[in-house]
């Protein structure tokens, strides 16, 4: 294509008669030509789409967290039925602040609030132990053989005498530090919960967690309230996390709440802004109702999406109002200019979306469903985007139109921006950058901050390094009951599991248990494990109480007849340490956190132990429990952020190629975002983040969407140079043309995502702060390295002759073509 | 193939297997037969019983953890030893020459202060070395033990030793279930079975054994005692008027004895346990342990945590406070005021007012 054919093409028509509605690409006729029609079907999808919403579930699934390609997963997954002790439950501690548990009224407090809970939907009331529950039984070995009876007493009523009786029993029980606290002030409800409840629904963690908060606002709240109430457990998590969920969707109110201040400080048009505004809501009701439609909920990952549309979508909306205002300005009717905005920037526009496309795609590697799904729905966003932001909204503005001042204004500020004047100082002085004290000053400064920030990342951490549920914040609710219970009882929320596997009735044999005390005692030995657990000890407590607790039976005999007998106690009292077939058994580590480098010792220590001691009939499997997972999800995720870091950067690599047709020039683009991602991996360190599932599409996201600043600077910059024009000057034109955008760009995705570090789910503000950072140090870098690091490799273009590809036109705004 | 001796072509089968399924373990090392792994946390760990060997501590327990400290408990270091059973008693005649004994049957020796044992004898051993005993013996009941021995090792696995008393480097017992008895005049080079040296027609399990001042005695269950008889050179029934098993024993002299078990049961005799006499310990708790200081002080240790001393030869016991209280199972005297606690938890020293 010709430039002077271009120019006639986009020549100012105030009537749209005037117009030749022939013209344009086919895509523009058959979108202008048929605009009342485009506008119906948009309307009916929007109005199909939300009512699809009214099917949306917010959900925190876990299992979608778990990456379940890797093996130890999969060992897991298969035999999670099985695992009665690593199974679904809830505790709730009630504390006396007053006193120790010994109290008529705390008695009292505690048997209503046992009560209560015990009737709660959910709760697998069979096997719910508290010092209240007749489950829960003091034996004792007596000359005569054993004794026993249930901890409460049964004449039990709250008098002095029947506390008094409680005591003794509660020590005759061995409760204590399961029960009854180490300090005797509080006592312990254990909650097992259904897999599925009577009507064969699994367990809706949501109310059960809103049940739970109800109890403990009826009797825990004030400073004068007679217990305290401290409730942990898988349920609970989920349901905090939920309602953390829920907290994040009115920032999305904030969010569109900055956008629109942005957008109304760019175009001063309340008619576009709303637009804009309108366009870009309507493209999260469709990628929302597109998400239901699929069967989806939103999840703490998957929600960062919509917020990511919209901000794209103001953005790209914006820009589009950025042409069409100066050409409105210029007189042209609103029709024709809606048409030719389009015609300048429904390419370039596509090609930036498909840079960010490329961002989510690559996220598709990581095999962990919750990426995977966003980036399927992030997909799905930018899918969108296309239709609403490209297309109803140059539409729609055929119609609205801008108001006649603001277009005026917007072209009185552009003029005197190239002018230098206005916002223009500061693109003028951004020109200094391809001069070369300027040019040699900032590439000195990255260089520093860039072996700075290497330097820095080598202490970057895999995995969660805050103690406590990584998903919460530290100081959360949830994290300061659970700091609580730690402290005064004997638990560690952090258990590695490892399951010893043997053809049914075989767990009781003496091989099999020594086996597994033998790997119960070498986990034991690694540093960052407290205490090791298995049905070994068990059988080895039982042993020496069938001989009247004589400690010299410490032990698993050798003799299967006295093992067996101790078997059957265990199985009878419900042991969490064997399935009922006696074909599985934990070995439990409770670790001291879940530090990468503790999770990677006791799985070093426990696969070496499994590969010399795996039989055919015993298998030691890695890994259950909390830490299982994590130390799993570490070694996948470690894997993942290299090979999405390869990807990301290999995919922008080929787009810039594609664009750009200079290797120089793709040099230029990257550098910069490989600046900022090593920067943002220093940022990680500095804040305490390590790498983890949630920041892993930050990395690919931050490059993927970071690109579009280059895309748009340095395809008018080159277009510039290849006119003829010197680098300075072209970098000016470009700078001119486009800086504002690149600034918007950054701005309103930053806004989009900063309301995020304010989330009560401590990886999603993770992700905020490390988004944030990375959209402005993008914009930043693109802005300053772009002309610096071009007056080094980039001289030469300006010499060279070379004929635009199409794409690179789509990425001029009109005005940069004209000569 | 060359003609090679049974276990060496055992060996070379396995090799061969192994080398098919490279990583596979094929079979399982029974804790008789392997060293107990290395560990850090010995002193932490449940530790059963515990000696001096000269200014030495010495403390055993499970999973064949043996650990001294030449620091008065300062530091500890973890003892070579061939076997990872469960260890329940010690006995160092000397500094140099000591024994331990456990779960499968195994009888540790140490000639070097406990730094490293050898395995003198195991449960598989011992119960060959019995049945081949009797075979030869011309003892009435020998045939009848010959069956007894055959029959407990036809119900699989091996008997334990409970407990093991050397009164000198050369000459000592050691005891277990089911009237287990063997005896050594040699260091533990030759073992003889003295199971019908006993007056114990039940069958009982020996829990403790232990000597003083040329008297010698065994507890029970059942409220078992047997005084060794010099003349008869046999163990004769002393028994008690308790019902339950007697854990230990303390020996304070020549004619009085201390017989203790579960639930704070303690019982005395001052003439060679021919009467006992309930003393009231005024605790719950099952009594683990119990040692004579070197002046004269009587001390018992219980499970719930719990030291009481006698100072009137065992009449009348009062508690002595510990700064860290655990499950004890079992003591050992440095000197009169200082004392070795091993149990649940390890091993703690602790000072007697």
């Amino acid at each position: 294509m010709d430039l002077s054919q271009n120019q006639p093409q986009m020549a100012v028509i105030s009537d749209p008669k005037d117009f030749d509605n022939r013209s344009g690409s086919l895509l523009e006729r058959l979108i202008f030509n048929n605009r009342g029609l485009l506008v119906l079907c948009c309307a009916i999808l929007t109005a199909f789409f939300a009512f699809q919403l009214r099917d949306m579930t917010v959900s925190a699934s876990f299992d979608k967290m778990l990456p379940h390609g890797h093996p130890y997963i999969t060992n897991y997954l298969e035999n999670r039925e099985q695992l009665r002790g690593l199974g679904d439950s809830v505790r709730v501690v009630v504390e006396n602040p007053k006193g120790d548990i010994f109290n008529a009224d705390y008695l009292a407090t505690l048997a209503k609030i046992n009560d209560e809970i015990f009737i709660l939907k959910g709760v697998d009331r069979a096997w719910m132990k508290s010092i209240f529950t007749p489950v829960v039984r003091w034996v004792e070995v007596t000359e005569e053989g054993f004794t026993g009876g249930p901890v409460l007493p049964n004449d039990y009523d709250g008098s002095a005498k029947s506390i008094e009786d409680l005591r003794i029993n509660i020590g005759r029980a061995g409760v204590v530090g399961s029960l009854v606290g180490n300090n005797y002030q509080s006592s312990m409800i254990q909650i097992p919960l259904l897999a599925k409840d009577a009507e064969g629904k699994s367990v809706d963690y949501h109310q059960l967690s809103a049940s739970l908060e109800q109890i403990r606002a009826k009797y825990a709240s004030g400073p004068d309230a007679p217990v305290k109430i401290y409730v942990i457990g898988f349920a609970k998590l989920a349901g905090d996390l939920i309602d953390g969920l829920e907290k994040v969707m009115v920032f999305f109110l904030i969010a569109a709440a900055i956008a629109t201040f942005i957008i109304y400080l760019f175009t001063r048009c309340v008619r576009s802004t709303s637009l804009v505004l309108a366009c870009s809501l309507v493209a999260v009701v469709w990628q929302l109702g597109l998400v239901v439609s699929f069967g989806y909920g939103l999840d703490p990952f998957s929600i960062l999406v919509p917020f990511l549309v919209f901000a794209i979508g103001i953005s790209h909306g914006a820009q589009k109002m950025n042409g069409i205002m100066q050409d409105v300005g210029r007189g042209t009717h609103k029709l024709v200019a809606a048409r030719y905005t389009f015609r300048r920037l429904f390419l370039a526009g596509l090609t930036a979306l498909l840079a960010d496309a490329v961002g989510f795609a690559v996220l598709t590697v990581i095999d962990i469903p919750v990426i995977r799904e966003l980036a399927l729905t992030a997909s799905v966003g930018v899918a969108v985007l296309i239709t609403t932001n490209l297309i109803l909204l140059p539409v729609l503005l055929s119609y609205v139109g801008v108001s006649p001042k603001a277009a005026s204004r917007s072209l009185k500020e552009e003029t005197e921006e190239i002018k230098g004047r206005g916002f223009g100082v500061v693109w003028s002085a951004l020109d200094h950058f391809t001069e070369r004290r300027w040019a040699t000053i900032a590439i000195a400064v990255s260089v520093v901050l860039g072996v700075f920030g290497f330097v820095v990342s080598h202490d970057l951490k895999i995995g969660d390094l805050d103690a406590g549920a990584p998903e919460l914040r530290p100081d959360s609710r949830y994290n300061q009951d659970n700091a609580f219970i730690t402290a005064n009882y004997g638990i560690s929320s952090d258990v590695f599991a490892v399951m010893v596997k043997t053809p049914p009735d075989s767990c009781r044999s003496f091989e099999t248990l020594t086996e597994a005390d033998r790997l119960s005692w070498e986990l034991a030995q690694v540093p960052g494990v407290q205490r090791t657990t298995s049905l070994a000890d068990t059988v080895r407590n039982y042993t020496a109480g069938g001989f009247e607790g004589n400690p010299k039976w410490i032990t698993v005999s050798d003799n299967q007849s006295l093992i067996d007998a101790q078997i059957g106690n265990a199985m009878s009292w419900n042991s969490e340490f064997l399935n009922t077939q006696c074909s599985l058994i934990p070995v439990l580590a409770y670790l001291s956190d879940h530090k990468a480098e503790t999770l990677d010792r006791v799985v070093e220590a426990a696969s070496q132990f499994a590969a010399k001691h795996d039989t055919a009939d015993r298998k030691f499997l890695l890994a259950a429990g909390s830490s299982g997972v994590d130390a799993a999800t570490n070694i996948v995720v470690r894997e993942a952020n290299r090979t999405m870091l390869l990807y990301v950067y290999a995919s922008v690599i080929l787009l810039c190629a594609i664009t750009f047709r200079s290797w120089r020039a793709v040099v230029v683009a990257v550098l910069p975002l490989v600046l900022t991602s090593v920067l943002a991996e220093a940022l990680m360190v500095w804040l305490g983040i390590g790498v983890k599932v949630a920041t892993l599409p930050v990395v690919a996201l931050g490059v993927g969407i970071g690109v579009d600043y280059a895309l748009y600077l340095l395809s008018v910059q080159l277009a510039q140079q290849r006119m003829g024009y010197s680098l300075g000057e072209a970098y000016k034109r470009s700078v001119a043309f486009t800086g504002k955008v690149v600034a918007l760009v950054g701005v309103t995705l930053a806004a989009g995502v900063i309301t995020w570090a304010w989330s009560p789910i401590k990886f999603q503000a993770d992700m905020g702060i490390l988004l944030t950072f990375m959209f402005l140090w993008n914009m930043l870098g693109a802005l300053i390295l772009i002309p610096a690091l071009s007056h080094f490799l980039l001289q030469g273009e300006t010499t060279r002759k070379h004929d635009m590809s199409p794409a690179e036109k789509a990425l001029m705004p009109e005005e940069a073509l004209q000569n | 193939m060359l003609p090679i001796t049974k276990k060496a072509g055992l060996i070379a089968a396995l090799l061969m297997i192994s080398s098919i399924q490279p990583g596979t373990a094929l079979a399982f090392d029974n804790p008789i037969n392997i060293a107990a792994s290395p560990s850090k946390l010995g002193a932490n760990s449940a530790l059963l019983a515990s000696a001096m060997a000269g200014s030495r501590i010495v403390a055993v327990g499970s999973r064949g953890i043996i650990i001294y400290s030449d620091d008065v408990g300062a530091t500890w270091k973890q003892a070579s030893v061939p076997a990872g059973s469960d260890l329940v008693s010690v006995s160092f005649p000397s500094a140099k020459k000591g024994w331990a004994v456990g779960h499968g049957g195994v009888v540790l020796h140490s000639v070097d202060g406990g730094s490293t044992w050898v395995k003198q004898l195991d449960g598989i051993q011992a119960a060959d070395l019995t049945v081949r005993y009797y075979q030869a013996s011309t003892a009435p009941d020998a045939a009848a033990l010959v069956e007894r021995e055959k029959s407990l090792q036809a119900g699989g696995g091996t008997q334990p030793l409970l407990d093991v008393y050397f009164e000198s480097d050369t000459t000592g017992f050691v005891v277990g279930t089911f009237n287990r008895i063997f005896r050594t005049e040699d260091g533990g080079k030759t073992w003889t079975p003295w199971m019908e040296r006993t007056d114990n027609p039940g069958e009982l399990h020996f829990y403790s054994i232990r000597g003083r001042a040329g008297a010698l005695y065994l507890t029970g269950e059942q409220g078992a005692v047997w005084r060794f008889d010099k003349a008869s050179q046999r163990f004769i029934a002393a028994p008690t008027p308790y019902k339950g098993t007697l854990f230990g024993l303390v020996v304070i002299d020549s004619d009085a004895v201390l017989a203790f078990g579960m639930r704070g049961s303690l019982y005395r005799s001052s003439d060679q346990g021919r009467n006992w006499e309930k003393v009231p310990l005024g605790t719950p708790a099952g009594i683990t342990g119990g040692t004579v200081l070197p002046g004269g002080g009587i001390l018992l240790t219980t499970q719930a945590g719990g030291v009481n001393i006698s100072r009137d030869g065992g009449k009348h016991f009062q508690p002595v406070k510990t700064s860290r209280p655990m499950a004890y199972f079992g003591l050992a005297p440095m000197d009169d005021k200082k004392i070795v606690l091993v149990g649940a938890e390890g091993v703690r020293l602790e000072s007697i007012q």
